[in-house]
């Protein structure tokens, strides 16, 4: 993300896309931190290998608000391949920026890495509601 | 009937007449407003802890298309009267429904009255983020912005998770804490929001997963929670030191200061030890 607020940013920020659980999802994950509570929590529905559908809630930072918004509009309606390329896209886009974004970076990408193991699990007959996976940065790492 | 449904559209309708107030810059129908909109956060509080103590669940989710941004306060007003119109066909006998009932007749009587001179454009979301009452410099304006952001939304997480403490609450010390707690964060709330109001980027805060107030470890919760208070003060500490101008700079403080004495109630709660689900 850039360092000084957009148009854009300022447009995701007032209005989150893709933000809240969805019906009937075929993959839920959750990245989140034991240390500080934060979470980020992203629904799939996808037919075969397309994302038809996603969302995302959290409780964390505006960062972590405006990246979830980011990635969600990237990969909705795009293969989960793609979703692959767009995710790598955006860990090159903040690894130049601060150590916060880069947190809040993870916890995005660590979510919606959980909800696409769930969505294997579910194949596989699992009736897991959801796949957690716990990561040590924190959106908090900067001063 | 008092369900989910009905709080959900209470939720709302507390949002709806509170945002309506913070985007009005006329400062007595703002004043006016506000008072009304305490009145349906009260309905709110006692309605969960009716269908709490009726072992009915609830949630804060709301509903895909409800927002409060609106070309005009006409357009603002017409909506919060066919809600509250609407809210009354789901109410039942009961004393509560009844005085909520009665409020509201009177709350409607008086937006029907204000929708003549109604017809002015609203600054509060036209996304200018100029500060009307001093100069500031791009850093200091992205500074601002992001601050009110992040801290608007904190500040109605505070106020819906307190609300479902306080539902669930063992000890009058319970009580009185996430009373307390919840009161302050109102004013926090209020003074966010009409400060991005004045900056064009009024903003309903984000809808509060489950997972942020369905607390199985109140200990775990608390401590986060001081940590996250402390956070709050460093930031209003280097917003104030961003920002030059006394007034906001002054502002900042004084809010920083507040957040040390709610690190004390926190602390406090740290001693109850009987915490409900």
């Amino acid at each position: 993300m850039e360092k000084s607020l957009n148009q854009e940013i300022i447009e995701h920020l007032m209005h989150p896309k893709n933000y809240g659980p969805l019906e009937n999802p075929t993959g839920v994950g959750v990245g989140h931190s034991e240390q500080s509570g934060e979470f980020v929590i992203f629904y799939l529905l996808c037919n075969n290998e397309t994302i038809e559908n996603i969302g995302y809630a959290t409780n964390g930072c505006h960062d972590t608000v405006v990246l979830g918004s980011m990635f969600t509009e990237m990969v909705k309606g795009q293969t989960i391949d793609y979703a692959a390329v767009a995710a790598d896209k955006l860990r090159e886009k903040v690894a130049q920026g601060p150590l916060r974004q880069q947190a809040c970076a993870q916890m995005v990408l660590t979510a919606f890495t959980a909800a696409l193991i769930n969505r294997v699990e579910r194949s596989e007959g699992s009736d897991k509601e959801l796949h957690a996976i716990e990561i040590g940065m924190e959106c908090e790492v900067e001063a | 009937m008092m369900d989910a449904t009905l709080f959900r559209n209470k939720h709302q309708l507390w949002l709806r007449i509170a945002y309506l107030s913070f985007a009005t810059p006329d400062f007595s129908l703002k004043n006016r407003l506000y008072e009304f909109s305490q009145i349906e956060f009260r309905h709110l509080k006692w309605l969960s802890q009716d269908l709490y103590d009726s072992n009915i669940s609830y949630n804060y989710n709301r509903d895909r298309t409800f927002g409060i941004e609106f070309k005009s306060f006409g357009d603002a007003l017409h909506a919060a009267i066919d809600e509250i119109r609407s809210l009354h066909l789901l109410y039942d006998g009961s004393p509560l429904c009844e005085r909520m009932a009665h409020d509201e007749h009177f709350i409607l009587s008086f937006l029907e009255s204000c929708t003549e001179s109604a017809s002015e454009p609203f600054g509060a979301f036209d996304r200018s983020r100029r500060w009307p009452d001093a100069p500031l410099n791009d850093e200091q304006s992205d500074a601002l912005t992001l601050f009110l952001f992040e801290e608007s939304y904190k500040e109605y997480e505070l106020i819906l998770v307190y609300l479902y403490r306080l539902a669930r609450a063992t000890t009058a010390t319970q009580s009185s804490s996430f009373t307390d707690l919840i009161e302050e964060s109102h004013f926090h709330l209020r003074s966010f929001s009409e400060m991005m109001a004045k900056m064009g980027i009024l903003a309903l805060p984000r809808e509060l997963h489950p997972r942020t107030y369905e607390i199985d470890d109140m200990e775990k919760f608390l401590r986060n929670g001081i940590v996250e208070e402390e956070n709050a003060k460093e930031e209003c500490r280097r917003l104030s030191g961003t920002i030059t101008d006394e007034k906001l700079s002054s502002f900042f403080g004084f809010i920083n200061f507040q957040e040390s004495y709610h690190i004390e109630i926190m602390k406090k709660l740290l001693e109850e030890k009987i915490w409900k689900k």
